[in-house]
């Protein structure tokens, strides 16, 4: 690994970025990807429930405490090795658009960052 | 070569760490020994089996004991013998670990004003630091043709210490199949596991989360970019190396100590919970998160298939505050509640780990003439430290006038919400009341300690409820705190209330009167035979029931009566230890004190 500390790309992302990356895995993983779409303004009953389970717990915490524990259950329960940035990109790109767009409701919900 | 590995003593689990280590050392053709300081006699087996090589696994506590045991081979053997020490120990002090006489550059891991300036003289020829297993054959093969280890990650030498303290680590292992079976013969040829039912072993490494009291934080910090955090046997190899072991030594329960078993249900899990009960079929315990079982239900729903018996779910606290703000451990009462009503409903018996004698501000007293300033005081430590956003109760009362009865009913109301307690001891029973609650079967109630490299201990510091100096620690944690923010008075109740939790698992309708009354009583003595008898019994019957001879019973009972003492008490451990033969250097005031005394 020749990577330095600095240069992890996880380092540089935002709790709502490793959110919304968090529930991408997890997606892919129950292979229910084909039924995330906020066609019609109406969020996903997926995305609802997962927020449901999530928010509770880190909208108290400071940023730093948040993306701490959204990156122990990517590493965990996704298996992502966030300090491999290759791997990091290769997720992002995989599914930037849909990334993006949770992000935007994250933001719009009022979800801290 | 001749390796000895030295432990300072037995217990009812595996030291996994040696055994794994002697096998690696057997793969490449060397030869092992086990010295146990609890009952062997160190210089005489030194002299008997004259080892090229001797190896100490240290855990913060026991390190001196350890020391002590490096000195008196040194002392005899002297260049003939290298002596090297890995485990938690090195992997967090080796900074402040002088080896021969080279001179150290302090300051060292902890940056808190409190931290003593104390070197360990350790008169050890290398350390290991992190994950040992991969260097290890290196350092035998690289000592065996008289070559030096100094170019090897992981290993400080008197010569290769660099002026800045960096080591350079190697990556973790990824490929963990390609590990040799446990070598348990070591350990079971010299000590009561051989009879013991119960084996331990794990499935993977590494743990994610980051846990305040625990090493991994630091650890996983230490490993940043150096491979997956999370490395775990494949199911087969898994299974075939317990089938070798319930083939080779008589087992009645498996217990898998890995930090956190499953993180998910996936191919692994129920590639196990369809081949464990055919292969091994014996019942076995394990530990997971309870945010993880009530973000994933299915978990439980496997592990029964497989087989499972007990399982571990640590609280750590049941005071909010404790559990987010200062332990950190990301979950909240409903993950707890759930997860151990699923686990009830599965007929799963539970075992939680909470943490008492946590140094925590605590809400004035209204009548208090300095109210005002005390209560100024914890909101600027909640808004500094702990990063609380206290402006609504700024914007409705201000701390530096004088307030009115109303005004401070608002500000301890809002101290409440966050969940700080008017008395140091109303924390610990917020935990005992969680556990309760939620029907714990059987519990531990330990009392914080400070190991080095823990956030909580870095806490602990900052807040100056810790000298930062570690070998003061008793080798074990279940025993008075070590803080100096606590009373005499306060200390005795966390005692009390270590012990007599256990007891209210069983009795809940005692709370009123332990809680009143018996914890604020100088009979800690006869609480701890009340937590030996319901621990035995808990243990015995439901966390790992097995069945033994009523003689094996008889002599597990004393002599985990007397190990419990060890546990639960600094004077019995000082004196075990300066009984022990074979170390020929004085015993330094209290165990695990400073090794020049």
């Amino acid at each position: 690994m020749a990577e330095l500390r600095s240069e992890f790309l996880a380092d540089r992302l935002t709790s709502r970025e490793l959110l919304a990356l968090l529930f991408v895995c997890e997606c892919r993983r129950k292979k229910v990807m084909d039924t995330m779409s906020f066609r019609g303004g109406m969020a996903p009953p997926a995305w609802v429930e997962f927020l449901d389970r999530f928010m509770a717990r880190l909208d108290k915490l400071p940023e730093d405490e948040r993306r701490y524990l959204i990156g122990s259950h990517l590493q965990s329960a996704e298996e992502v090795d966030i300090y491999s940035n290759a791997e990091i990109n290769r997720l992002l790109d995989q599914d930037r658009e849909l990334i993006n767009k949770l992000v935007q409701e994250l933001a719009r919900s009022g979800c801290p960052e | 070569m001749k390796v000895m590995f030295v432990i300072v003593k037995e217990d009812y689990i595996d030291p996994m760490s040696t055994e794994l280590l002697s096998a690696l050392a057997k793969r490449e053709g060397h030869e092992t020994f086990l010295n146990v300081l609890e009952h062997d006699n160190l210089m005489e087996e030194v002299k008997a089996v004259r080892p090229e090589v001797v190896a100490f696994s240290a855990k913060t506590g026991e390190s001196n004991v350890m020391f002590r045991a490096n000195r008196a081979v040194k002392a005899a053997c002297g260049d003939r013998v290298f002596t090297v020490m890995g485990g938690p120990h090195p992997t967090f002090n080796y900074m402040r670990m002088q080896l021969n006489g080279e001179k150290l550059k302090l300051p060292l891991t902890f940056a808190g004003p409190a931290m003593p300036r104390v070197v360990e003289d350790t008169q050890l020829d290398a350390l290991v630091v992190g994950e040992g297993d991969e260097v290890w054959p290196a350092m035998l093969k690289a000592l065996s043709g008289k070559e030096s280890p100094d170019q090897l990650p992981n290993v400080v030498t008197r010569t290769n210490r660099r002026p800045d303290g960096s080591v350079t680590l190697q990556d973790r292992n990824m490929v963990l199949d390609d590990l040799p079976y446990l070598d348990r013969d070591l350990v079971y040829a010299k000590t009561r596991l051989k009879n013991f039912g119960m084996r331990t072993t794990m499935a993977g490494r590494g743990c994610p989360f980051p846990c305040t009291y625990c090493f991994n934080a630091k650890y996983n910090e230490m490993y940043k970019g150096k491979g997956k955090m999370l490395n775990r046997y494949s199911v087969d190899r898994l299974l075939a190396e317990l089938e070798s072991l319930v083939r080779h030594h008589p087992t009645q329960f498996i217990k898998f100590y890995d930090d956190v078993f499953v993180f998910r249900t996936d191919d692994w899990l129920m590639e196990f919970a369809e081949k464990y009960p055919r292969a091994i079929g014996l019942p076995f315990h394990c530990l997971v998160r309870c945010d993880l079982v009530r973000r994933d239900p299915e978990i439980l729903t496997y592990l029964k298939k497989a087989g499972i018996k007990s399982i571990s779910m640590s609280i750590e606290s049941g005071n909010p505050f404790i559990r987010e703000r200062i332990f950190k451990r990301g979950m909240d009462a409903e993950d707890i509640r759930f997860a151990f009503g699923l686990c009830h409903k599965h007929g799963i018996n539970t075992f939680s780990n909470t943490i008492l004698a946590v140094p925590v501000p605590v809400i004035p007293n209204p009548a208090d003439p300095e109210f005002e300033r005390k209560a100024d005081e914890i909101c600027a430590h909640l808004e500094s430290y702990h990063k609380l956003d206290l402006g609504k109760l700024r914007a409705q009362v201000d701390l530096t006038q004088k307030l009115d009865e109303a005004a401070k009913r608002t500000v301890v109301e809002h101290l409440e919400k966050i969940g700080l307690r008017h008395r140091v001891i109303d924390y610990d029973i917020d935990s005992i009341d969680v556990n309760v609650q939620n029907k714990v079967v059987f519990g531990e109630f330990p009392e914080l300690h400070p190991y080095p490299g823990t956030p909580a201990t870095q806490y602990t510091i900052d807040i100056g409820a810790f000298d930062g100096d570690f070998e003061r620690l008793h080798q074990n944690y279940q025993t008075v705190s070590p803080f100096t923010c606590f009373s005499q008075e306060e200390k005795l109740e966390q005692l009390n209330l270590s012990l007599l939790g256990l007891v209210l698992l069983i009795f809940p309708s005692w709370r009123g009167l332990v809680i009143n009354h018996l914890i604020k009583r100088r009979w800690t003595k006869l609480y701890f035979v009340m937590y030996y008898f319901a621990k035995a019994y808990l243990v015995g019957t439901k966390m790992y029931p097995m069945r033994y001879s009523f003689s094996h019973i008889v002599r597990t009972i004393k002599e985990s009566f007397f190990s419990e003492i060890l546990k639960h008490s600094r004077e019995e451990g000082e004196k075990f230890y300066q009984r022990r033969k074979g170390l020929n250097a004085q015993p330094s005031e209290v165990l695990g004190g400073p090794w020049q005394s």
